[in-house]
């Protein structure tokens, strides 16, 4: 574990003393070692899949990929990120790194971490980074009030969450995942076992987010900057699914009753944000909306605690975090060229940029959930969990895996058909760094293909 | 032209914090000020919003990565290699050709052979079972 | 010579994630030294070890 926490940490001072000219080659380089080194972590090699323990730390299947993830991510960010801070000052540049490299810090820690308590704190730690990130370098006004809407919702609903693992911690005397497993029902009286099972499962409900509590999303997804906007669709909100999963194991005698209107706002979610994003006009906003609705299967598949439920939410979270990041990276190539992120304007892109249509079908394909890919993996195996658990639930994702179907060719038809605007006839041509960038995030995901087992979880 | 003016106005007292000489000899007499002021003033807003000069003039191996050619064409190799070569090839060979820890993917393939075997045979797919019961030795009564 | 030195001058930065990772694999195995100090030690379920055993569990 701490084989790639010290050698993270050491990216801070790489990214301050590096020269300025070999600034970014020199982070590039070492994030990528950094993520070759996490590869280890998938390697499973324990009968308690419990694995590369430490006092605090430990990885287990469930939370391997999504750490790996996080790793892969880093170099990504770098990638993306390079052309629209070239104009800052160098001091700023450095900021940015940092920021980045703090933010996988305590990513890492959070989705590693084996105490209640440390999970928590580092839940926490994480919005500092990415507010700093959405406020600073996001690109207008509105992004002071992204920020706010992002800090105070996540925050308020996590308050509750701290009380309960004191609560807990009082009442067990652990917080200790490795222990709290174990334990038997704990025995509270009903009124308070409803108010605890709220509370334990609103702050991840939140971040996931829910349909409902989901405004901050869109908002912080639209004004964030390239690599805030990756981050978030890809390892952020899946810190609310793991959250869920590993707080479900405490809550799993109880949670019966409870979890109906959270399933059902979940499902209705998938219906309504995949609704709006057929009216978006906001390519940013569009894809927020649509993490959104993926987000409502998987929040669907961990409330009803089935282990096809869990395996299948594992599944969509890991193919939707690269598939929703490639889609963020392409709407900023749109963005660096047009400066607009409406779509009517960035009509026509095929004619200009005809590789780039290419990426941009087959990400397309991909949030829709195309065969081989992992994406649809997910979405069938939570389907027919969903199914298995009532057959009413067919309706809601069925239609929502249509409208997905429906908003994903919209979105493609939208930006790469149609007349080419005035306004684009001169554009910059695509730069290997974009198409690279592309690349590193669809060929995992093909990969994945060949060896799903990585991403299956413990429940298989 | 008012209207035009005020657009710039951000830019308008950078400008003047540090007037150039060719700047103020250029300025005429007649009254006419403002014209002059603009037309020296578009090319610099034009800089500092957003650049429209291709860098492939300069470099004509652009590949997104850095204005210095040099540093540019190492990032892309280094990315290149990082990313591609070491990362995903390598990393995923490591992946795929991992050991099948604890023989969970072998005792998958072994079972659903068992059950075809059995059902050839017309036996009950699964023994409720799973020791023999003849081969455990259970302490008799009077052991206690 | 002065190439080399020059070299090490630009790039010296590099070496600080190796060496980053060299700490972290040296306090990782005093971690598991120290996660293993009790094994085989429990009163309960100590046993002896069979010949050309070393440990237990590893």
């Amino acid at each position: 574990m701490l084989k790639i926490l010290i050698p993270t940490l050491l990216l801070i001072p790489t990214s301050w003393l590096a020269k300025a000219k070999w600034l970014w080659p020199t982070t590039l380089l070492h994030s990528f070692i950094i993520t070759l080194f996490s590869l280890a972590w998938l390697k499973n090699t324990s009968e308690t899949n419990w694995s590369t323990l430490n006092p605090y730390m430990a990885t287990d299947p469930l939370s391997s990929p999504l750490l790996t993830l996080t790793c892969w991510l880093l170099p990504l960010m770098i990638l993306a990120s390079q052309n629209h801070l070239a104009q800052d000052p160098l001091v700023r540049q450095r900021i940015y790194i940092t920021l980045l490299v703090t933010l996988q810090l305590s990513l890492i820690m959070a989705f590693a971490a084996t105490e209640l308590t440390m999970f928590y704190v580092m839940f926490e730690t994480t919005l500092i980074p990415t507010l700093i990130l959405i406020t600073r370098w996001g690109n207008q006004m509105e992004r002071l009030n992204a920020g706010t809407y992002f800090l105070f919702y996540t925050l308020a609903s996590s308050l509750p969450l701290l009380i309960t693992l004191l609560a807990l911690q009082n009442k067990t005397g652990t917080l200790s995942l490795l222990i709290i497993q174990l334990l038997g029902p704990i025995p509270i009286s009903p009124y308070v076992n409803i108010i605890w099972w709220t509370t334990s499962l609103l702050a991840f409900l939140v971040k996931m987010p829910l349909y409902g509590v989901h405004l901050w999303l869109p908002k912080a997804h639209v004004e964030a900057p390239i690599a805030g906007s990756m981050i978030l669709a890809a390892v952020l909100l899946k810190l609310g699914g793991y959250g869920m999963m590993r707080m479900m194991l405490i809550l799993s005698p109880l949670a019966k009753e409870l979890c109906y209107p959270f399933i059902i706002l979940a499902l209705w979610g998938v219906l309504m944000t995949s609704s709006i994003c057929l009216r978006q006009t906001d390519l940013k906003s569009l894809i927020a909306y649509s993490s959104v609705s993926h987000m409502g299967l998987v929040a669907a598949a961990i409330l009803i605690q089935t282990p096809w439920g869990l395996t299948g939410a594992l599944i969509l979270m890991i193919a939707h975090g690269l598939t929703s990041s490639a889609l963020f990276c392409l709407a900023n190539t749109n963005y660096e060229r047009t400066h607009s992120r409406t779509m009517i304007l960035t009509r026509g892109s095929q004619m200009i940029l005809p590789l780039m249509a290419t990426w941009w079908l087959i990400t397309c394909l991909a949030n829709l959930a195309l065969p081989p890919l992992p994406n649809l993996m997910g979405e069938l195996i939570i389907i027919s969990a969903l199914l298995g658990w009532s057959w009413w639930t067919i309706i809601f994702t069925g239609a929502g895996a249509l409208i997905t179907a429906t908003y994903s060719l919209y979105m493609y038809l939208m930006t790469q058909r149609g007349p080419v605007p005035n306004h684009m006839i001169s554009m910059n041509p695509s730069h290997s760094r974009e198409h690279l960038l592309l690349t590193l995030h669809l060929l995992p995901l093909l990969l994945l293909v060949f060896k799903p087992t990585t991403i299956w979880g413990s429940a298989y | 032209m008012l209207i035009r003016l005020s657009r710039f106005g951000l830019a308008l007292p950078r400008l003047l914090s540090n007037p150039q000489t060719r700047f103020v000899s250029q300025s005429k007499p007649s009254g006419a000020t403002v014209s002059p002021a603009l037309t020296e003033l578009h090319p610099v807003s034009e800089k500092a919003g957003h650049e429209e000069v291709s860098p492939f003039v300069k470099n004509p191996d652009y590949h997104g990565f850095s204005t210095d050619p040099v540093v540019d064409e190492w990032n892309m190799r280094v990315a290149f290699f990082m990313g591609i070569s070491v990362a995903l090839v390598i990393g995923g060979t490591f992946l795929r050709y991992l050991p099948d820890h604890g023989m969970r993917e072998w005792a998958r393939r072994e079972a659903e052979r068992v059950i075809l075997q059995r059902e050839k045979e017309g036996l009950p797919v699964i023994d409720e079972n799973y020791y023999d019961p003849n081969k455990i030795i259970l302490p008799s009564a009077e052991d206690k | 010579m002065v190439n080399f030195v020059a070299l090490v001058r630009e790039h010296w930065v590099n070496i600080l994630v190796p060496a980053g990772f060299v700490i972290g694999w040296y306090l990782d195995r005093l971690q598991d030294q120290k996660l293993t100090t009790f094994r085989n030690k429990s009163a309960l379920y100590s046993r002896e070890l069979k010949p050309g055993e070393e440990v237990t569990w590893k």
